[in-house]
């Protein structure tokens, strides 16, 4: 079923659009960087929506932004139909009571200084959850949901491998017990069998919490386990989107198909058969090339995609493609 | 399900890993130069908690007929000044001074600058470039200059020497507090607690702080041994403690006629400054090596 | 069987920690062919970088210290011979490439300099020769107007033309024998690594040149490998020709990280992976016994004691397990 005729709408954007100003290094210009440029899309509750990308396409300030850790240039975010950005700051506080973060690094995103058992705590003390010997209960509740055992809360985070830590990360983001919870690249910094016990994890966790995710990562395949719809994004716009099973059956947009071909097949006896490589590199979202941005890329290119970017068409039933070759 | 979730419950890590505070201990044990400087400041800090006690004499008292008495004599272990004063009481007691002035200056220089630059790196905006400018100001003069006009400013006294100190610590403190948050502001674990809903006060204070400590306290070292120098040199100057107090600086202005005839007058007490000063030097320096990150496992 | 140009024997390298000894390659024996890729895999941690940097003697010492066994690069041990011969070998017969490119070019001098110095270094050649000879290689490495891009920076190129220009590099030597990449499409896209591993395969036929891939990723093993060697916790577990390793994988470890690919046909409908459970071991505190004993499926009380001699199942297939005997072939 598609989410965009379901009525419920957990979460959605509007044409939004996050640019950042940076300064060249070598003249000390002003220039524009178009991170996330004119995004709409809507998650149903209980839905895992995947973002697919490559370096610099925005999936990860789209995260960022939808959570208001970034300030939008314009278009809006609706949580439940409610504006984002126009909430007072109290409310976008409350509002993070049902949104959360997984993010990529698990080194990096747990302060150092601090033990399990406050990391864990301190959303609980900042939304004011329970009192204290409470929250401690909570700790050790989460703790074990996670597949931690709670005897280690006093540890410090650098005592643990890298997939505990992420481990961590989850209960922290679960702590508050979010409907909706952003996972930035959650298990890409993770080894291969670690990373399938987390995403095994996150799989229980939703099942059982009813949780919605918004799955960011650049990996098809991780994706393609998760997601039960896929957003595929280049240069800062959704290029193409689809439920996973009918994007991994027949990829449209010719960046989808790119990215599919680019992906290595784990069999030696098929390794390049049929592989077409697409050449040159990701432009920088700095000066995105005008009209569609991956026509310096691709294979189809006529003038039309070069003087102007292409409207979002339908040539199936649920599948939104932003590619002149779907015009009529 | 439950082989995903029970499967991790061992740790890879040794068992009773320390924590945080234990490792740097172990590691600052192993760095001679950081435990030649401590045990130094711990030799200074003992005499000076416990002078009264320690010192053989009253270091104001004047013995006229035994003035100028060399060392090792008459029961004088280090002599005595052209007042007939004991020179080992008085340098007993003048390391409370100085340990005194190194603690309330740094204490000053780096709450007030820490302060600032935790502001100012926090919010940024104009905040940070009125106070970055200001700052910039004060670091184009020469330090003892700096000091020097402060004191000036504010009256000759021990008590103003150390505010003098103090105020011109500032700016450096001021910078590496405003450098490490920039960089701690934009990890992702600030990133975290915001997303969680953390506010600036508890952002600044209680996640971002605690991990600007190490270059601070790096600093802090050095600097207290470089107010202790100073607050000598004030002295020497009379800008800082008034006669008859045993201060450092003070001691060498008093009696530097003497120099050629009653060596130790002068020699000791600069002695007893350089030491407690390499102390001081030693210890932020093995603290610079244990506490950079890179050289961490 | 042909004379190997490269064989590792038994080399064992400890790491002094502020925690205690890490001994991170316990040791490990491979050989490379001439002209073939044999791909050293594993997860993080694992000791396979630490291989191929003590192949260079380029670990950094102390804290690292190669303990024992031989290097033997056409028939000369590289851990026996004197630091300027070796220093000789690493710029003309063997050359590296890194994860992050940017880390192994000098920022301040154009890229197409850089080449020539490695020219003019290990050939008598001429200035003029060089630059020309320099220009051919970007041209090589496809790198899109070589004669605009020989004077640009390090900095004014994106990840994937960087990396080649260390391919360029790598191949300034006149006679290139073995190329040790490390983990050389990690930090690059997916449609910029397709382009550097069909770059890599493409030069190698051309060049003939022997490839050591480190790599964690199975897939890139997939796509380009000739051999595999998998590594876990500082030993080699399996070793084999690609195709035996992916059809008939027999290390309880290697079959685990196969199995935990989330691109593995069996999840398409279970939406779980088989996780090999539990972590790494640590290195300190590890014993000598078969370092995944502590997550394998077919663990016995052997396993624990003593690391087991290899069994050969095939020609070049050998697998270092005690229930290889029991467990037949899938």
């Amino acid at each position: 079923m598609n989410a965009h005729e379901s009525k419920e709408i957990i979460l959605r954007t509007k044409d939004l659009k996050t640019h950042f100003t940076v300064v060249n290094p070598k003249d000390g210009q002003k220039q524009k960087l178009y991170a996330v440029d004119g995004v709409t899309l809507s998650i149903a509750p209980g839905e895992i929506l995947g973002i697919v990308g490559e370096s610099g396409c925005g999936k990860s300030t789209l995260g960022r932004t939808v959570l208001r850790l970034e300030e939008r240039t314009s278009g809006d975010v609706y949580f439940r139909e409610e504006n984002v950005f126009e909430a007072t700051p109290e409310r976008v506080n409350e509002l993070r009571k049902h949104v959360q973060m997984i993010f990529q690094d698990p080194y990096s995103s747990l302060n150092p200084r601090k033990r399990v058992s406050s990391l864990l705590e301190q959303p609980l003390r900042l939304h004011s959850i329970g009192d204290l010997s409470d929250r401690i209960q909570r700790v050790e509740a989460l703790m074990a949901e996670v597949g931690l055992d709670p005897k280690f809360r006093t540890r410090f985070p650098h005592q643990f491998s890298g997939g505990q830590r992420q481990r961590i990360g989850i209960a922290r983001a679960l702590a508050v017990d979010p409907e909706l919870i952003v996972c930035d690249e959650a298990v890409s910094a993770l080894d291969v069998s670690v990373q399938a016990q987390i995403l095994n994890l996150l799989a229980d966790l939703q099942d059982r919490r009813n949780l919605t995710y918004l799955f960011i990562s650049h990996d098809l395949s991780v994706v393609e386990f998760i997601a039960t719809r896929v957003v595929v994004m280049y240069l800062g716009r959704i290029v193409e989107e689809a439920t996973t099973k009918d994007l991994m059956a027949k990829p449209l947009h010719p960046y989808t198909q790119a990215l599919f071909e680019a992906y290595p097949v784990i069999d030696p006896r098929k390794r390049g058969v049929t592989k077409r490589i697409v050449s040159g590199d990701v432009p920088s979202p700095i000066d995105p090339p005008k009209g569609c941005h991956f026509a310096p890329r691709c294979p189809f290119a006529t003038d039309r995609c070069r003087e102007a970017y292409p409207p979002t068409f339908e040539p199936e039933v649920g599948r939104n493609v932003a590619c002149w070759l779907f015009g009529k | 399900m439950a082989e995903s979730v029970s499967a991790t419950n061992e740790l890879p890590s040794i068992p009773g890993d320390p924590s945080p505070f234990v490792r740097f201990w172990t590691s600052l044990r192993k760095n001679n130069s950081a435990m030649t400087g401590l045990g130094i400041i711990a030799v200074f800090a003992v005499v000076a908690v416990f002078a009264p006690a320690l010192a053989p004499y009253d270091p104001l008292i004047q013995i006229i007929g035994d003035r100028l008495t060399p060392p090792l004599t008459d029961g004088y272990f280090l002599g005595t000044d052209d007042l007939g004063r004991d020179m080992l009481s008085r340098i007993m007691y003048g390391t409370r001074i100085s340990m005194i002035i190194g603690v309330v200056s740094v204490s000053i220089g780096s709450l007030v600058g820490g302060l600032v630059g935790m502001l100012a790196g926090y919010f940024g905006g104009i905040f940070d470039r009125i106070t970055m400018r200001i700052i910039d100001i004060m670091l184009a003069f020469p330090y003892i200059l700096l000091t020097i006009v402060i004191v000036a400013l504010l009256g000759a006294s021990l008590v103003n020497a150390m505010i003098a100190i103090g105020i011109s610590q500032i700016p450096r403190y001021a910078r590496i507090m405003r450098g490490s948050v920039l960089a701690e502001k934009e990890s992702d674990y600030v990133l975290a607690e915001r997303s969680l809903g953390a506010k600036d006060g508890e952002l600044m204070f209680s996640t971002i702080l605690p991990n600007t400590l190490a270059p601070m306290s790096v600093q802090a070292t050095l600097g207290i041994g470089e107010a202790i120098l100073s607050s000598a040199a004030l002295s020497f100057l009379g800008l800082g403690a008034q006669p008859p107090t045993p201060e450092w600086g003070l001691m060498i202005a008093s009696s530097k006629e003497f120099v050629t005839s009653a060596w130790w007058v002068v020699t000791l007490p600069g002695v007893a400054t350089l030491i407690a000063v390499l102390g001081f030097n030693l210890l932020g320096d093995g603290l610079r090596d244990v506490l950079d990150p890179r050289l961490q496992e | 069987m042909d004379e190997p140009l490269l064989s590792i024997q038994d080399l064992k390298v400890d790491f002094s920690t502020n925690r205690g000894l890490v001994r991170a390659i316990r040791g490990v024996s491979f050989a490379i062919r001439k002209g073939e890729t044999l791909a050293l895999v594993g997860e993080s941690g694992c000791g396979k970088s630490v291989t191929a940097h003590s192949i260079t003697r380029l670990i950094p010492t102390p804290p690292g210290r190669i303990t024992g066994g031989k290097i033997l690069f056409e028939g000369v041990d590289l851990l026996q011979i004197p630091e300027p011969k070796l220093r000789d070998l690493r710029g003309s017969r063997i050359s590296m490439i890194f994860q992050e490119p940017m880390t192994s070019l000098n920022p301040v001098f154009p890229i197409g300099s850089q080449i020539m110095d490695v020219l003019l270094t290990h050939t008598k050649m001429k200035k003029v020769d060089a630059r020309a000879k320099a220009l051919s290689l970007l041209e090589l490495v496809k790198i899109p107007a070589p004669e605009r891009r020989f004077k640009s920076y390090p900095h004014q190129l994106s990840g994937g033309m960087r990396q080649r220009v260390m391919i360029a590099l790598a191949l300034a030597s006149p006679n290139p024998g073995l190329m040790i990449a490390d983990e050389p499409t990690t930090a690059l896209d997916v449609t910029i690594q397709a382009q550097i591993l069909a770059l890599l395969e493409d030069l190698k036929e051309k060049i003939g040149m022997a490839l050591l891939l480190i790599t964690h990723d199975m897939g890139v093993v997939a796509e380009v490998a000739d051999r595999v060697a998998v590594m876990y916790a500082g030993r080699v577990v399996e070793e084999g020709e690609v195709f035996r390793i992916f059809e008939n994988p027999s290390h309880p470890y290697t079959r685990g990280l196969l199995e935990s690919l989330p691109s593995n046909p069996l999840y398409k409908e279970t939406k779980r992976l088989k996780a090999i459970p539990g972590s790494v071991p640590d290195m300190i505190t590890l014993g000598e016994g078969c370092p995944f004993a502590n997550r394998c499926p077919l663990v016995r009380p052997e396993c624990t004691l003593a690391f087991p001699e290899p069994t050969t199942l095939d020609t070049d297939h050998k697998v270092w397990c005690y229930a290889i005997e029991e467990e037949p072939v899938l």
